[in-house]
């Protein structure tokens, strides 16, 4: 991980972002004030209490709600929909077509946009990424959940965007569906080289898939917390997560979490 | 071969049987075993001289007359062709308008009271207006069955555009889908809905063509019940009753076993 000055490396730089919703006729601020950057190619871990603001967070990085303050995306202000940026939802059952089978469901954002075949090319190696040719001609509702998932994430590989925005993605799947697919985004992400937003509840997940963590907390919420994540070397579920700088890491980052909480006193 | 509940018309009912279609056609005849038995009853115990109750066998003849006068098939073909095209032309304008007012984020309120105020004019007191405008003409009952039977269709249709999972219109926006693709994906999603809403105005649509032939006499099996009501024919009156008893079988069956092709690749209902 390089920590570079110059804009080159920088995918998104906000400044002074803030984020008001209005429902039932009521104008609220759910985010205030946020500065930082996401870097080329880095994982950007982002963890925060239930209800803060982190989906909120990412529709505002895809350029899909009204913002103040400025978001510059690949250089330029962004305004509308973010090109480059594709979004991975935690709620893969209404995220994916259950009419379509898996390929023409991965294929649904570059078909008519490339030749044919191109499309078919593209297709085809985003789901030996995720591991799923074998499926190619099945509905979603005939997969498991991990699967649709992956379909999902398979879809957003092949407009070979620059910037992944996860949102909880794995939120709703059980353990061991989790690790292996923390694994495998490990693995595209070492192929694909793109830049990750990872927003999660999972503190350990958080950790192990960032480059770098932020704790988004508040109402209005804002960033209270950065932390550089140094694991080095490959990451493995079982050794990294059992040595002494993960939990040494994941030990801080509780502790924030709790601050973050506020009303249930820290036990320090 | 498995016993399959039959196909029950409660609103739960409409959405649920989705996945038991494989059985299509047996649970209707099982469940028109009551009417059967009852007409086997009324055969036997009924009296062979009534004139308002007459018996099954003389139904039988009366049909039997009609066909020979070469009225039966062509008013069955009548009724049948103003059936389907109004209800095709239902299905596409209900679909489209549906469509464009579920895209309309102020659309939704606005025009309520004037869709519930369409919705609820009787298909009855249109008739007489439609004449006049019209003339009674097929074109005239096609404009009427079409008007009392497009609601379900339009606000089905609408509901699920509004109710569209935020998830899958971000979806929508971040793929950059647009035109043609976007739509298509719009309607897949909102075909359950759209279905149901035909499912519902089908035999809407029959009843309000029948009533069309009856008040206008535009060739039909509903202007057949009428002239054999006229001429004080009971037996024939109750044959007819039975064609159009088996008219609206066919068209369940027919929507049925459509929704239910179209619905295949949709998996089971969620
Ligand atoms: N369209 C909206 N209009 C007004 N308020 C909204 C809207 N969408 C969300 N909110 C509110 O904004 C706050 C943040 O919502 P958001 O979904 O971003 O939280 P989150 O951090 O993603 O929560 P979770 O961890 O549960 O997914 C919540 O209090 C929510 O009620
Ligand atoms: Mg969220």
């Amino acid at each position: 991980m390089t920590t570079q000055a110059n804009t080159d490396g920088i995918v998104y730089q906000l400044r002074d972002l803030s984020v008001n919703l209005r429902r039932r006729g009521q104008d609220r601020q759910i985010l205030q004030s946020l500065n930082f950057e996401v870097r080329k190619r880095e994982c950007l871990s982002i963890v925060g209490p239930s209800g803060t603001g982190k989906t909120t967070l990412l529709r505002a990085l895809a350029g899909l709600i009204p913002v103040e303050g400025e978001i510059t995306f690949q250089g330029q202000k962004l305004e509308g929909p973010a090109g480059d940026a594709v979004l991975v939802f935690q709620d893969y059952g209404n995220a994916l077509l259950r009419w379509r089978t898996v390929k023409k469901n991965v294929a649904l954002g570059i078909e008519g946009r490339i030749p044919r075949e191109e499309s078919r090319l593209r297709v085809d190696e985003a789901l030996e990424i995720v591991g799923l040719q074998k499926y190619q001609d099945s509905y979603p509702w005939e997969l498991s959940g991990g699967m649709q998932q992956r379909v999902q994430i398979a879809r957003a590989l092949a407009m070979k965007p620059q910037v992944l925005l996860f949102d909880e993605p794995f939120g709703s799947l059980d353990a061991m569906t989790r690790e292996g697919l923390q694994d495998e985004l490990l693995r595209v992400r070492s192929l694909h080289e793109a830049t990750c937003v990872f927003i999660t509840h999972d503190i350990d997940e958080a950790v192990y898939l960032g480059d770098r963590l932020m704790l988004l907390s508040g109402s209005p919420a804002s960033l209270t917390y950065e932390l550089d994540i140094p694991l080095t070397g490959t990451r493995s579920q079982i050794s990294t997560k059992e040595s002494a700088e993960f939990l040494r890491l994941r030990h801080q980052v509780y502790e924030q979490m709790r601050k973050a909480h506020g009303a249930a006193p820290t036990t320090e | 071969m498995t016993t399959r509940t039959p196909i029950s018309l409660t609103k739960s009912g409409i959405r649920g049987n989705r996945r038991h279609h494989d059985g299509k056609g047996v649970a209707p005849m099982i469940g028109l075993l009551p009417i059967a038995i009852l007409l086997v009853i009324w055969q036997f115990l009924g009296n062979p001289h009534s004139v308002f109750f007459p018996l099954p066998s003389h139904w039988w003849t009366a049909i039997q007359g009609v066909e020979q006068q070469g009225n039966l098939w062509s008013s069955i073909l009548a009724t049948s062709l103003t059936f389907i095209e109004s209800i095709i032309v239902a299905a596409l304008i209900g679909t489209s308008l549906g469509i464009a007012l579920g895209s309309i984020r102020w659309g939704g309120k606005a025009l309520d009271p004037l869709l519930d105020f369409l919705r609820n004019l009787p298909a009855a007191a249109l008739v007489p207006a439609a004449a006049i405008v019209l003339g009674t003409n097929t074109k005239m009952a096609l404009v009427i069955v079409v008007l009392s039977s497009i609601w379900p269709i339009l606000l089905n249709t609408r509901a699920e555009i509004q109710n569209l999972s935020p998830v899958l219109s971000s979806s929508i926006i971040n793929l950059r889908l647009s035109g043609w693709h976007r739509l298509s994906v719009m309607i897949g999603s909102a075909l359950p809905g759209i279905l149901l809403g035909i499912r519902v105005a089908a035999p809407l649509a029959l009843i309000v063509t029948l009533l069309a032939e009856f008040i206008t006499n535009l060739s039909g099996v509903g202007a057949l019940i009428l002239s054999a009501q006229q001429n004080f024919n009971s037996a024939e009156v109750y044959a007819l009753l039975v064609v159009a008893g088996l008219l609206a079988l066919a068209v369940n069956s027919l929507v049925s076993a459509i929704e239910a092709s179209v619905l295949r690749r949709h998996g089971p209902s969620t």
